[in-house]
């Protein structure tokens, strides 16, 4: 029985030997065991080097603005097959000029978690389904992989993609059983508890690098909102008001197109739970519209459309003849 | 002094912003906390706009469109519903005083129901007081990672 | 002149400082001002270049009046002790300060700061500064030097500062304390030297390097979001923002960051460096190649920042290798 790398490797081969693509976006290995690369892969001899990565954090559909004019493959887990469907929907990319190698993802681990409870790892073993071995100067100990998952890893609905040309014959990952649950927890809190969590969180320690918004496969506008000086909606200095607008526009850009692959929580260097406020719009776009993005190349996107029962019981008229004062 | 509270009004220029005028023909008369700007549809105003607006120093955003189902361009107050739902949410979720933002549909014929729309806000803000954390404050202040809170 | 200290009085020492100046000491992710203890003893996240260019720095304030004139703001006179500074750190400052010594408001603040620094051991996998040359040891860019070995601490004050730093409690060292110190610093150094990859970097032509092909492949997994530039302790460039609500207006400096699509944007709208790459390449060929030429020495002290913390896996060796090898 193939290990989950040699089918990875294998389905690599036989994409650029059917000359399915011009070339593979895969992961190889970096020069730390906690960041894997992702690379453009378009020989036979740089296939040996294709793995499938442990860590992982960042979205390969990123990078296909870099690639635009190629014929590409991508290794597709559930969120990277997603943001490739939005891509498509949004007219970025072509559905031909895009093969998809569905993969049964294993979730990936956080590295964050890992150093914490065993700061001086100098190797890991990971079988990609339930266990993980470490290794230390002076031990070496056999570890559960969902201990360590990324908390978007660990609260994933779609592990298993919903469009691809072919898929890896591989177990993954077996969908959250509560999905929401990170969200309801902040959504259960006080007002005041809440305002209190968003200020230490995020305001206190964004240092305005926008690597959540680089590593984001879905944004790809060419001129952020952030660069506009006529007129500047928000000043780039780490002012806590600026840095809440940075925040909340950025997240409402990505209402109902988020497609929950935490690239973004993966790339912040603080650790500031950013998939956290996209995650709250997803769960409001399924729960009121009934849409989650990135599912079916056929519906519509969220804001492309309205139906006549939208919810309005926030509107404040509404709220008004209730108290019976119109 | 008592505190008296500004409010940016977004109002659509062939329902809302007619319904205000209405008011103002018919004698109606409500606070003069009301800063009106004129929109072609509510669904031009976009979450920047409000955030601007709040961050300049405005106690309290109004945006008011056609009903739905009257709109002038057809359904851009039906998108708009879409989107200021989530928008609401949002605010909502981060502790940022929600009542802050309010969307409202007032035809222009509805003169009363905008002066009573304005009464209530008003009152809600001054109940909720002054718009002191969102809002951009020019500080001659240079070191310090974080301007904090307290 | 070297005093020793007992471990155990620690503390009284953070207070005799303290009573000094406003103290500060390392966090997880930042310098914190102290209270009372300690709690993290190795390399913040973030460098104490941010006390000397911070995040936010006011040069004018201006109100839109008729007859108005600016008022000039400069930073605030408080003297400052930034405690457990790491060499490279320190020695970053001296490197910044060769191109700031003008800047009325960098020299104010460093003139109004003492620095001690903790002679690490490296005992992190990710520095290297003994490859970009420095001695952690000599105390360079410090005004005292301390070293832990055996339940006692070797004070060794490096500037005139540095002597007013050492409290009463520390008594002058005994020869063999000295001994130790010179045995640590000349040890440490044993099989650490400088890396091949500058001098060859130094005789290179300008243009070679520019021109080579291998910026495409190294620069393809770049995110260009920013950690890199924000997180090192020598990079310098800022942007000047102007701040205004109503009449009032503030005009302030802030860290920009050459990985940002603006960052050579021209008045007129023209872009020299508008691609990823042209980006990438300029931050690099800075740091190793147009800094190496003015001032003799890398624009880099290897803390490693840079290399773990990179979302993309991006690795400072496989492109100083790229570039001495062209």
């Amino acid at each position: 029985m193939a290990s989950f790398a040699e089918k990875i490797k294998e389905a690599a081969k036989n994409v650029l030997k059917e000359g399915l693509a011009s070339g593979i976006l895969a992961y190889t290995k970096g020069q730390d065991i906690f960041c894997e690369r992702i690379t453009f892969v378009s020989t036979k001899d740089e296939i040996s080097k294709i793995i499938w990565p442990s860590f992982g954090g960042l979205n390969p559909a990123n990078y296909l603005k870099k690639l635009k004019g190629k014929k590409l493959a991508l290794f597709a887990p559930g969120c990277v097959a997603r943001a490739v469907v939005v891509l498509i929907k949004e007219g970025q990319i072509k559905r031909e000029d895009v093969f998809l190698i569905g993969v049964p993802c294993p979730g990936m681990l956080d590295p964050k978690k890992l150093k914490n409870s065993f700061p001086q790892i100098i190797a890991i073993e990971d079988d990609f389904k339930e266990n993980l071995t470490i290794k230390t100067p002076s031990t070496s100990k056999n570890l559960k992989r969902i201990d360590f998952l990324r908390d978007t890893c660990l609260y994933c609905k779609y592990p298993l993609p919903e469009t691809y040309n072919i898929l890896l014959p591989a177990e993954g990952k077996r969908p959250a059983k509560d999905p929401y649950a990170l969200v309801e927890q902040i959504e259960g809190l006080d007002i005041s508890l809440r305002s209190k969590w968003f200020w230490d969180q995020f305001l206190s320690r964004c240092i305005r690098c926008y690597a959540c918004r680089n590593a984001c496969p879905l944004c790809y506008c060419d001129f952020c909102f952030v660069d506009e000086t006529r007129p500047a909606w928000i000043g780039k200095s780490r002012d806590p008001i600026d840095v809440a607008l940075y925040h909340l526009v950025r997240a409402y850009h990505l209402a109902g197109r988020c497609v929950e692959c935490g690239a973004c929580q993966a790339a912040c260097p603080f650790d500031i739970p950013v998939a956290l406020l996209t995650k709250k719009l997803g769960k409001e776009a399924l729960h009121a519209f009934g849409y989650e993005a990135g599912l079916s190349l056929e519906e519509p996107l969220l804001f492309n459309t309205f139906h006549e029962n939208d919810p309005e019981d926030f509107i404040f008229t509404h709220k008004l003849k209730e108290q019976g004062k119109i | 002094m008592t505190f008296e509270p500004k409010i940016i009004a977004f109002l659509c220029n062939w329902c809302s912003y007619a319904g205000a005028d209405l008011a103002g023909v018919s004698r109606r008369a409500y606070p003069p906390s009301i800063r009106i700007v004129r929109v072609p549809c509510s669904s031009r105003v976009s979450p920047a706009m409000i955030f601007d607006a709040l961050k300049s120093g405005a106690d309290g955003v109004l945006v008011a469109g056609c009903h739905p189902g009257d709109c002038h361009y057809l359904t851009g107050n039906m998108f708009a519903r879409r989107r200021f739902y989530m928008l609401k949410k949002l605010l909502e979720f981060t502790g940022l005083e929600p009542e802050r933002v309010q969307f409202s549909w007032v035809s222009a014929s509805e003169g009363d129901v905008f002066a009573a729309i304005v009464k209530e806000f008003t009152i809600t803000l001054e109940k909720l007081g002054p718009n002191l954390n969102f809002r951009k404050i020019i500080k001659g202040e240079g070191f310090g990672f974080l301007c904090r809170k307290d | 002149m070297l005093y020793v200290l007992g471990r155990e009085k620690l503390d009284n020492w953070l207070a005799f400082l303290e009573k000094k100046a406003r103290l500060f000491v390392p966090g997880k992710e930042k310098f914190e001002p102290y209270q009372g203890n300690i709690t993290f003893e190795s390399k913040p996240l973030l460098s104490p270049k941010e006390f000397f260019l911070p995040p936010r720095e006011p040069m004018l304030s201006f109100e839109v009046t008729p007859g108005a004139f600016p008022e000039k703001l400069s930073p605030s006179p408080d003297e400052r002790i930034i405690f457990g500074v790491r060499a490279c750190d320190a020695y970053a400052l001296t490197l910044i300060k060769k191109v700031y010594q003008e800047d009325v408001f960098f020299s104010l603040r460093y003139k109004n700061t003492s620095l001690i620094g903790k002679a690490c051991l490296a005992e992190s996998t990710d520095c290297f500064c003994w490859a970009m040359g420095i001695d952690p040891f000599s105390g360079s860019g410090l005004d005292l030097l301390f070293l832990e070995k055996d339940e006692k601490l070797l004070l060794k004050p490096i500037t005139e500062k540095g002597k007013t730093l050492v409290p009463v409690e520390a008594k002058e060292a005994l020869p063999e304390d000295k001994a130790l110190f010179n045995e640590i610093a000349k040890n440490f150094l044993k099989n650490k030297n400088p890396s091949p990859s500058l001098l060859r970097l130094k005789e290179k032509d300008l243009m070679t390097i520019y021109n080579a092909s291998f910026w495409e492949k190294l620069s393809f997994a770049c995110l260009n979001c920013g950690i890199c530039t924000f997180l090192c302790p020598t990079c310098y460039c800022f942007d000047v923002h102007d701040e205004v609500v109503g009449e009032k207006g503030l005009r302030i400096r802030v860290p920009d960051s050459c990985m940002f699509l603006l960052y050579t944007q021209h008045a007129s709208g023209h872009n020299p460096r508008r691609s990823p790459l042209a980006r990438f390449r300029n931050r690099f060929m800075h740091k190793f190649k147009y800094f190496l030429d003015e001032y003799g020495e890398p624009l880099c002290v290897g803390c490693g920042r840079c290399n773990t913390n990179c979302p993309a896996g991006i690795n400072l060796w496989e492109i100083i290798q790229a570039m001495g090898e062209v």
